[in-house]
């Protein structure tokens, strides 16, 4: 049961996440106020007790504040992903389908703004959900209900019946044992079984679709528990991270077994603003980005036009020339690391941003990658560009690099994650602070406690620095997940 | 308003026809004289203008540090600043390294990390994938969740593990995570990787951290695989009454032998090249001091390497640091060509 969702819905539908967009960004206004008043501890191991006081008469105390905060936060997490799909969703031009699972999202919509206090929303996507109703025909929420209860209850029915047979049969089987012996009785329950179900290899049939089928289920079952064992060796350092950097360091030192969650009034916020002020977070992600900017824009540059070259134009030597590129892949970066580090300090680049970003404004790989989908798109399309008249150059900017788009975003993203996570070479030739980039910062910086050989790591305020490196990345990977994926795959796939 | 329009158009349009007459005037001139090139790239012409960006960079930063790193490990008594030796050596710095006990280390090393994460990985993720292409719902979900390994900071998630398996056995007040799970389980707390831990235990977390990053990559690249599968070979086989077992074993395995392929070469150079897994989960050093134990060496050979290039102001350290890594090639160098005789025989493409 599909139908086209209409314009009206596809308006009141934006009129709705639009709202829901001020209500976040009003949250995310309050959230950040909320961290500008938060009182920092004079030792980063003391847990405040303070008491914040608003519009001159509410009174709120640090455990109060540390609820609010978690409150936003979650509110956040939902509904800015939330609104975020519906706008996309509004500005895709394809036309949607409508079925009953939107209509049922729709009204936990209305009940998720309902009850976080926004209820104009709440109003427009009842009626929205209304409307959906009506064109989603002979189907509405109690009804579908209803046929579930009734399925599950003849479920029932029926599995109570069939034991009652079951045990009524082999009463029946005893009994003729007894009356006729047991050859005869055996003989009565085979014909009786015939009777019932078919003959016998009919009844075969069914055992080894019966058969199937539990296996089936149980494949799945097992296939599920593995997976979700699996995804939970895999998420769980990323809880862990979040769960250590929201406990205070009283906990972390002190309690005998770790807790595994706490309450939203235990959540110590602080320790973020803690790490975000020690660390300087936004000279690194400054620097970070600066770097990494300039680089991918480097890199994506050099990589079309050379990918273009390899791929379309005919000159003698490319196939030799790009193999060699090709055979420089399996050397280890460490030797030319060594020389370029000579290099790097002859140039007097040592210990500025030119020695991070130059090295790698060109990728072997990348150029590989590119050409293998620009080899893709017909010669018969570059032909009849020549006829028009239409230039190398130009033929590369308006035909080759919009139909390969996708694959420059995966470069693109690729070379930003690249940049987010060069350790090695940046720690070698920027050592100083003030050209530290994020990870280089992350290792080198020490939250300690004492001095000597009494200091003690304070775990809680490095977490949180650490969840602070990672949760940009997270951001960019769920809004950019299908590009990076599907690139991903390809590259392996064609390499 | 659209007269004047008008005219700007036609304005232009006979700006347009002048130049392009202009333009044939001289192709024309130049052609008589045998100069056209200027005008008409040929494709040589073209292709350097559009490979010098790449290639240049390629020239200073990838080309030259080869042969240069070539040069450096035959020299004795290097500088860098001055740029001056004292002369050649054939193996001497070879010899040097390879009879350093740290690298013999490191080389051990190095090659648990090869030798067991690997497999483990491959295994692990193509179990991952074939289990991911069975099912239907859900199936975003997980992928997303698998996927994200790839997406962190190496150096972040590796203090993350750090912390996870710290705890030791004098002082039970703070366990973690790790040594809470092996107390609910019955067993006692272990030092992994603080002071007073073994090789093994701080080998052992290496590992995990090492599958746990390497996970990601593999998942996708074997699922996009699977997915490629013509679903006529399944079908087929089930009319046969082949097993599941059978039809993994004889349809999907060959059906993505080139990727398992590619992952098993590519991994086993990154393996090799492990680095910021060690620092990030020991420290800057690679060595745990514990007091009974004297010092537990984790350095890789990368380390090793990076250890002397830290020390690039001494005389002759380079020379060492680029003989190691010239090893360290000559290594991946042997394995890679091994793996591609094998496959030349295993893989169907």
């Amino acid at each position: 049961m599909m139908k086209r969702i209409t314009k009206e819905i596809k308006r009141l539908d934006l009129i709705a996440t639009l709202i829901d967009i001020a209500y976040a960004l009003i949250y995310m206004v309050v959230l950040g106020y909320f961290f500008y008043i938060l009182v920092e501890p004079a030792v980063i191991t003391d847990v405040v007790s303070a008491e914040y006081i608003f519009f001159g008469f509410i009174k709120v105390t640090s455990a109060q504040m540390n609820v609010m905060i978690s409150l936003l936060v979650g509110y956040l997490l939902v509904f800015v992903p939330t609104a975020v799909k519906h706008i996309k969703r509004v500005a895709d031009k394809e036309t949607i389908e409508l079925d009953p699972w939107d209509y049922r999202s729709q009204v936990l919509y209305a009940f998720m703004a309902f009850f976080t206090g926004n209820p104009a929303s709440a109003i427009i996507r009842f009626i929205t959900a209304n409307k959906m109703m009506l064109i989603i025909q002979n189907y509405n929420l109690g009804k579908g209900f209803i046929e579930g209860f009734k399925a599950i209850g003849k479920f029932f029915v029926s599995l109570v019946n069939s034991t009652k047979a079951f045990f009524a049969r082999r009463a029946e089987y005893k009994n003729n044992i007894q009356k006729f012996g047991k050859e005869k009785a055996r003989q009565m329950k085979i014909d009786a079984e015939i009777e019932r179900k078919g003959s016998l290899s009919q009844q075969d049939l069914e055992r080894v679709g019966r058969n199937d089928l539990i296996m089936k289920t149980f494949g799945l079952v097992a296939m599920y528990t593995f997976l979700t064992f699996i995804a939970i060796f895999i998420f769980i350092p990323f809880y862990w991270m979040i769960l250590t950097a929201l406990k205070t360091h009283v906990e972390l030192t002190t309690r005998l077994n770790p807790r595994f969650f706490i309450g939203l009034d235990e959540m110590q916020w602080v320790n973020f603003k803690v790490a975000f002020t020690r660390f300087s977070f936004w000279r690194y992600l400054g620097n970070t980005v600066t770097v990494g900017l300039i680089s991918m824009v480097g890199t994506v540059t050099t990589t079309i036009l050379a990918a273009f070259a390899f791929s379309r134009l005919d000159f003698k030597g490319r196939e030799f020339i790009f193999s060699i590129l090709l055979m420089t892949m399996m050397i280890p970066g460490e030797l030319y690391t060594i020389t370029n580090y000579i290099t790097v300090r002859n140039l007097g680049w040592y210990d500025s941003f030119a020695a991070l970003i130059f090295p790698f404004m060109t990728s072997v790989f990348y150029i590989f990658f590119l050409r293998q989908s620009f080899k893709q798109i017909p010669d018969s399309l570059y032909r009849a560009a020549q006829v028009d008249g239409c230039g190398d150059f130009k033929y590369l900017t308006r035909v080759m690099i919009p139909i390969a788009r996708p694959t420059i975003t995966t470069i693109t993203i690729l070379s930003a994650i690249g940049a987010w996570d060069a350790y090695i070479w940046p720690q070698l030739v920027a050592p100083s602070q003030k050209n530290w980039l994020i990870s280089v910062a992350l290792r080198s910086t020490s939250f300690v406690v004492g001095s000597g050989s009494d200091a003690r790591p304070v775990y809680n305020i490095q977490l949180a620095a650490t969840a602070l490196v990672t949760v940009p990345l997270l951001i960019i990977f769920f809004s950019l997940k299908k590009y990076i994926i599907r690139g991903v795959g390809r590259s392996g796939t064609k390499g | 308003m659209n007269k004047q329009d008008s005219r700007l158009k036609q304005m232009i349009w006979v700006f347009r026809s002048k130049l392009h007459h202009t333009g044939v005037v001289i192709d024309n001139f130049l052609s008589k004289l045998g100069l056209q090139f200027i005008v008409r790239w040929p494709a040589w012409l073209k292709a350097i203008f559009y490979l010098i960006p790449a290639l240049s960079l390629l020239m200073i930063f990838t080309f030259y540090p080869i042969f240069n790193s070539f040069l450096i490990s035959f020299y004795t008594g290097y500088n860098i600043q001055r740029g001056d030796f004292d002369g050649y050596t054939l193996f001497g710095n070879y010899q040097t390294v390879l009879s350093h006990a740290n690298f013999g280390r490191a080389i051990f090393n190095t090659s648990m990390i090869v030798l067991i994460s690997v497999p483990v990985t491959i295994f692990v993720g193509l179990m991952i994938a074939v289990a991911l292409n069975a099912i239907k719902p859900l199936r975003g979900f997980y992928q997303s969740i698998f996927f994200l390994p790839y997406v962190t900071n190496s150096i972040a998630i590796g203090l993350v593990f750090a912390f996870m398996f710290k705890g030791n056995v004098n002082d039970l007040t703070n366990l973690g995570l790790a040594n809470q799970l092996l107390t609910w389980i019955g067993l006692k707390p272990i030092v992994w990787i603080g002071v007073g831990a073994t090789y093994w235990s701080a080998m052992s977390v290496i590992l995990i951290y090492s599958v746990w990053n390497g996970l990601a990559f593999k998942i996708i690249v074997f699922l996009a695989g699977i997915q490629g599968i013509d679903k006529q070979y399944y079908q087929a086989a089930q009319i046969d009454g082949a097993s599941r077992s059978k039809s993994f074993y004889r349809i999907t395995v060959p059906m993505i032998s080139p990727m398992i392929f590619y992952i098993l070469i590519t991994s086993v150079i990154g393996a090799f090249k492990t680095y910021s897994s060690v620092v990030a989960i020991i420290n800057r050093e690679g060595l745990i001091t514990t007091g009974a134990n004297g010092t537990i060496n984790l350095k890789t050979i990368v380390f090793y390497i990076y250890d002397y290039i830290g020390l690039a102001s001494q005389d002759g350290l380079m020379s060492y640091a680029s003989a190691a890594a010239i090893i360290l090639f000559g290594i991946i160098l042997v394995f890679t060509v091994l793996q591609l005789q094998v496959g030349k025989r295993r893989v169907h493409y």
